[in-house]
């Protein structure tokens, strides 16, 4: 009688058992990577819309103040999307033949809205209020990514309850404080220099708001202004990068804001 | 008669929930001590099946989280209109009906569409309170079986068709002669102008007015006692002293939600507190808050007010025999004071009663007040065309039969459901040419007519109303029409042949009557100020010719059901799952009658009912067949303590055959009752004596939500009662809650001590000494003193909530949803209870927000958790339905979601609308509980630090808090000791629901205190 178990079968014994093990660890590893992929978030993924509408073009090369658009993101929960007649304004007077905002004029000639494709979505069990946070001054890019580079709107950041919670816990790493350009701290932190000039970052007081501090910023991304370091990072959308003993800077912008972070992180904040 | 004539000292008083409770308590107190008390029906499930699926369901779980995000599309509009944002919650003064009378309403839009009504704090018929109704009438709105277009006999045509072959055939007819209007009441001064145009038109053309729920016997009363036209006001804010007659103030009536207010500044235990007698037929609301509550059939009301009066020296005042519940020394003590109020005292009759009485009650006021009328007052009735209803109903069926109707309009009302058998309206329609009916619904009337025209709701069209104080609301519309409706106003203009759209007759109306700037009429609501005060004289020796007849035998009242009143919201789920103040019945209506009178019928009370399946005992009743005249109806009865003997109550608006989804009655498992109407022996009658009811040997199952999500008050301490109450007397003097009371009461506790963990508990709290530096931390009382048990929070909370009905199938099996319940116990003295008038007391229970909250440290997923201000957090998303946390709250206040009870709401579009925006619409298989109104939090915590500002007291008012008509709930944050929530908790009154758990909770009461006249006290510990 033949030998039913050859010498590999040794081998293949326990590289079913090396398997079995890693298998399940595989399969949670890999289910969680996708889960969080863009693949799945689709953050970072440009969407299609009706009209190729460029951020970058409005924002950065144009210099056109986010809330010409987004009217109430100052005082509501929505920030709001603009009504045809609003692009309109402009473009009835320039680009009026652009075979690219056809869409545009067809919408204001037949009175038909023009249907966006929803980049930027919470569930409907998550309840955000855009005001609240304009007030606290965290910036747009922060959540939206670098909207100033972005030719056809991507979701910047996953949207994921962990990377809420992120900002939630720890606010601090998002705080910034953009002081007017022409005021004393500006122009001796060029951006990338990771320099001991942050230090004085918030020696003076700032005249501007925590919410005008955020449209401050656009405008000198506008203006092709110098940024520090922490606010070329902010406008890309990316955390504070300061050394260890520095974070204290974040925190008090903090409690100069009045940021409770032991109130951020109750659930009923964002769901109810 | 009370029996307890020892001092509530606490040790030998016992709540009881029911009478079956009392008699029965082996059967009652399993209910309370487990959840699941009938688990025996599980046991028939094979164990390996019930494993094998629990297995399945687990490993199948875990896919319910795979969810893919579909793409989602923004529409901004193309032109923005002004002052349209998204998401943002806009008001608009708006204006309701409530028993032929206007209430000003304030309406929430969001993003177009209504969400919520609310009272309206400038207009004097509400002060910014709403009854349960009123804010149900949103669901009436989006009730997805309203009509939808115009029909011609049952097909469907244009509206312009219709309304040109109605005028054709009312310009047929001789100056209008055969044309005739039926409508409700006309409330509308707008309405009542077209109809006067109208008549230019076709002059021989009559209006005719009915509602079966009218105010004849008032206004007949007022013409018996004044000669006149009038209608009383009460200002209980000076009525030191309250007598009600069978009366419901407090409840129903156009002005009951103001009357309830200003009675509760009244109610508030110090010297100046009022004293409340109430003579009642069966429990209402106002027994329910009065001191000394007296069981008189209606037929001896006349008797008790004769009683009086001639006490009192009335002149004319006819001697009496009183009757043997009311002993004379009742009436000396009333006597004494109303002597001493004077002019500062008011009689109440209820509306339902004959006009003698209502007559004899207004000759006693006039008496007392010597004609200056502090707290009542008459007015002319500001109604723009008073009519009849009874006389008017008749003229038309009289015409309609003899032949002389050719066109019939018939404005919104339910005519064929409404009337009674006697008059035979279907005949009568037969004989007519031709008839269009503007409804609302479909309804029974509407297979009879040839038009069927659908009619807007009021949030939906331009119209005005009178209110009962003599000023002029305006109804705005909130939303476009959503389907093909027009308003009455619409179809009369069109009809006269005016092209004005109801807006500019609206507006014409008030420049008419000088109304002022239109635009802040519109904000404000209303217009013109309230009617003053009619000079009236009383007729002179009225009180000798008075006279309600004989009765004999059982009495049967025939009364407005509390909630769907006379059929008309039958069809609101909202309504019917509302339990009727103190019965709690929920989808039924049922012949109340007292313990002694079920007896001697040989009918079986609950307590004597075997447990049927997993059907709770309580349900089953027994049903009697009531025979009036030739008129034969059976029902189910239900046992209702504090009635009079030998008087049965049945309420209006259920067995209806034709209205809607749910309004439509279909028998025991899904409710909707009993059509009273066919016991009416004329078209106004309440009242029906030489009644015979008898046990017709039928069972029916009520679905009574009592008994549901009881408090296990057995294991409570002696003196630490669920319910406490005390005198007025005893709370000056001395400690009236008892020992343990007086050491743990309110006045000691700190209000900055939170958590501080000085007693044991078995469950550790969160230190909330911390978290009230940066946190506010909320807090809530309700003032038994002053709750009616008229269950408006209820239906208010379930409007602001997106709570889900569930049918009475489901309420039978304990899971109705209503994260607020209202209890209510029946007061015994140790061992004994009067079953023929015990005490009643109602109690608001919701979720108690426990700062040592025992349904945390259950949950294995933390999807119950504490925040920072002391809210106890229901997370939805995490809970995975192991109702842990509702089997270890002791205070019973955890809803679960056994079915996907929202899916109406998922797949009816129309009822998509109808969700509160801010609030998540919950799932199958979660948990869900009151959550303090955290959007309403949230909403003001974001706006107050936009502004840069603390949160200021009395800015977040929670949606129950807003709607309780008598100010009983306090809310806000409780640390600063000026706060009100904070004074409240300071208040010697101030008790913890089982305060020996140690749960700390949020939310205390203020204990019940009632001012008994010192001569009854021995006899009525109430």
């Amino acid at each position: 009688m033949a030998q039913i178990f050859k010498p590999y079968a040794n081998s293949i014994a326990s590289a079913s058992l090396l398997i079995a093990a890693g298998a399940p660890l595989v399969l949670l590893v890999s289910g969680s990577l996708i889960t969080r992929s863009p693949a799945n978030t689709k953050a970072t993924v440009p969407i299609d819309q009706p009209v190729p509408f460029s951020h970058k073009h409005h924002v950065k090369e144009l210099g056109i103040d986010c809330r010409y658009c987004h009217t109430t993101v100052e005082e509501q929960a929505h920030a709001s999307v603009p009504a045809t007649e609003v692009c309109m304004s402009c473009h009835s007077q320039i680009w009026t033949n652009s075979p690219m905002i056809e869409p545009v004029r067809n919408s204001y000639a037949t009175g038909k809205p023009i249907e966006w494709t929803k980049v930027n979505a919470v569930p409907d069990f998550v309840y955000f209020d855009h005001s609240i946070h304009i007030k606290r001054g965290i910036s747009c890019n922060t959540c939206h990514g670098a909207v100033q580079e972005m030719a056809i709107t991507w979701k910047g950041k996953p949207f994921s309850m962990a990377w809420c919670l992120d900002c939630h816990k720890n606010p601090e790493k998002y705080m910034i404080d953009v002081k007017a350009s022409g005021s004393e701290s500006h122009g001796d932190a060029p951006a990338g220099d990771h320099g001991d000039d942050h230090g004085h970052e918030g020696d003076h007081a700032n005249v501007l708001s925590p919410r005008e501090q955020i449209f401050e910023l656009y405008r000198k991304i506008a203006a092709g202004e110098k940024l520090t370091d922490t606010e070329w990072r902010i406008s890309k959308g990316h955390t504070q990068h300061l050394p260890n003993d520095k974070i204290h800077e974040g925190y008090k912008l903090m409690q100069e804001r009045g940021v409770n972070v032991s109130q951020l992180t109750d659930c009923w904040v964002c769901h109810r | 008669m009370g029996k307890s004539s020892e001092k509530n000292n606490g040790s030998n008083v016992t709540f009881y929930k029911g009478l079956e409770h009392f008699e029965t308590p082996e059967v009652v107190e399993p209910w309370a001590a487990d959840e699941f008390p009938d688990r025996e029906s599980l046991k028939g499930l094979p164990r390996r099946d019930v494993l094998k699926l629990m297995g399945a369901a687990a490993a199948l779980a875990g896919l319910t989280g795979c969810r893919y995000q579909p793409a989602r599309k923004i529409i901004p509009f193309v032109q923005q209109p002004e002052g349209a944002v998204s998401g943002l919650r806009k008001q608009f003064a708006t204006a309701g009906m409530k028993d032929g009378y206007s209430v000003g309403l304030i309406a929430d839009q969001v993003d177009g569409r209504p969400v919520r009504v609310d009272g309206n704090p400038l207009h004097s018929a509400s002060l910014g309170s709403i009854d349960s109704k009123l804010s149900a009438e949103i669901l009436n709105l989006y009730d997805p079986d309203r009509l939808k277009n115009p029909t011609f006999k049952g097909t469907p045509v244009g509206w312009n068709d219709a309304l040109i072959k109605i005028e054709e055939a009312m310009r047929a007819t001789e100056k209008g002669a055969g044309i005739a209007v039926l409508s409700g009441t006309v409330n509308s001064p707008s309405v009542a102008r077209l109809a006067g145009e109208m008549k230019k038109i076709w002059p021989q053309l009559q209006w005719f007015q009915y509602e079966a729920v009218n105010h004849d016997a008032a206004r007949e009363a007022a013409r018996l006692a004044l000669g006149g036209n009038f209608v009383p006001v009460y200002d209980f804010t000076k009525a030191d002293v309250v007598v009600s007659l069978d009366s419901d103030v407090l409840y129903s009536g156009p002005m009951s939600i103001r009357y309830s207010r200003d009675f509760a500044t009244r109610r508030v235990p110090n010297s100046s507190m009022s004293r409340v007698y109430a003579f009642e037929s069966h429990p209402q609301t106002t027994g329910l808050a009065s001191d000394h509550r007296f069981r008189v059939k209606p037929s001896e009301m006349l008797a008790i007010v004769q009683a009086i009066a001639s006490s009192l020296g009335v002149p004319g005042a006819a001697s009496s025999t009183l009757p043997s519940t009311v002993e004379k020394k009742a009436i000396d003590a009333v006597v004494e004071d109303l002597r001493k109020a004077g002019a500062r005292s008011a009689l109440v009759a209820g509306s339902h009663l004959p006009a003698a009485v209502q007559a004899a009650v207004i000759a006693v006021n006039q008496f007392l007040s010597g004609g200056a009328g502090e707290a009542v007052k008459f007015i002319v009735d500001p109604q723009p065309i008073p009519a009849d209803h009874g006389k008017d109903i008749e003229n038309l069926v009289t015409a309609m039969n003899a032949n002389q109707v050719s066109v019939l309009l018939v404005l919104s009302g339910n005519p064929v459901y409404d009337l009674p058998p006697s008059v035979n309206f279907v005949e009568a329609l037969g004989k007519v040419t031709m008839k269009a009916h503007l409804s609302s619904h479909k309804c029974e009337s509407s297979k009879y007519m040839d038009y069927v025209l659908p009619e807007t709701h009021f949030l939906e069209a331009w119209g005005d109303g009178v209110a009962m104080d003599g000023t002029v609301t305006i109804t705005q519309p909130i939303i476009e029409p959503i389907y093909e409706g027009r308003s009455a106003l619409h179809v009369l203009d069109k009809l006269i042949g005016d092209t004005a759209i109801p807006l500019e007759i609206v507006k014409r109306t008030a420049e008419l009557s000088g109304g002022g700037n239109w635009n802040e009429i519109l904000a404000r609501g209303f217009y013109g100020a309230p009617a003053p005060a009619a000079t009236v004289t009383v007729t002179e020796n009225l009180l000798g010719s008075l006279n309600t007849g004989q009765a004999s035998g059982i009495e049967l009242l025939i009364l407005p059901d509390p909630m769907i009143g006379d059929g008309r919201y039958a069809n609101n789920m909202w309504l019917q799952e509302t339990p009727k103040p103190v019965t709690n019945l929920t989808w039924d209506n049922a012949l109340l009658m007292s313990a002694a009178t079920a007896k001697k019928l040989g009918i079986l009370a609950p307590n004597e009912r075997k447990v049927a399946g997993v059907i709770p005992f309580y349900g089953k009743a027994d049903m009697a067949e009531v025979t009036v005249g030739n008129q034969k109806l059976e029902v189910p009865v239900w046992v209702n303590l504090g009635q009079a003997d030998d008087v049965v109550v049945l309420h209006m608006g259920y067995g209806r055959t034709v209205a809607g989804d749910f309004g439509t009655a279909k028998g025991e498992k899904m409710g909707g009752g009993f059509n009273a109407n066919l016991l009416r022996p004329s078209t106004n009658s309440h009242w029906v004596s030489g009644v015979e009811v008898k046990k017709s040997g039928k069972e029916y199952v009520l679905a009574n939500v009592q008994h549901h999500n009881t408090i296990d008050v057995s294991q409570v301490d002696k003196d630490r009662e669920v319910v406490k109450m005390t005198t007025l007397k005893e709370l000056e003097e001395g400690h009236p809650f008892g020992k343990h009371h007086h050491e743990h009461a309110g006045y000691d506790r700190d209000w900055n001590e939170f958590g501080e963990g000085k007693k044991m508990s078995l469950y550790p709290g969160t230190d909330f000494k911390d978290d009230a530096k940066d946190n506010y931390q909320w807090a809530m009382t309700i003032d038994l003193g002053l709750c009616t048990g008229c269950n408006a929070c209820v239906t208010a909370c379930q409007a602001e909530n997106n709570i889900p009905t569930v049918g009475k199938e489901q309420v039978m099996k304990g899971r109705e949803m209503h994260w607020i319940r209202v209890d209510r116990y029946y007061k015994g003295t140790g061992n004994s209870l009067d079953k023929d008038n015990p005490p009643i007391l109602v109690q608001p229970v919701t979720c108690m927000h426990c700062e040592q909250a025992p349904c945390e440290p259950v949950c294995p997923v933390a999807a119950t958790v504490h925040s920072h201000e002391g809210l106890n957090q229901m997370v939805y998303n995490r809970c995975v339905g192991t109702r842990y946390c509702s089997n270890n709250c002791p205070y019973k206040v955890r809803r679960f979601n056994f079915f996907h009870f929202s899916q109406r709401a998922d797949n009816v579009p129309v009822l998509k609308m109808l969700q509160n925006p801010d609030v998540t619409v919950r799932y199958r298989g979660v948990m869900e509980k009151c959550t303090y109104c955290v959007q309403r939090i949230n909403h003001k915590r974001i706006e107050a630090k936009r502004d840069d500002r603390q949160i200021a007291d009395g800015e977040v008012v929670t949606a129950c808090q807003a709607a309780c008509p008598s100010g009983a709930i306090i809310f806000g944050d409780m640390r600063k000791k000026e706060n009100a929530v904070s004074v409240s908790r300071s208040d010697k009154r101030n008790y913890l629901m089982l305060e020996e758990l140690n749960t700390r909770p949020r939310t205390t009461y203020l204990s019940r205190v009632t001012n008994p006249h010192p001569s009854l006290v021995q006899e009525e510990a109430h």
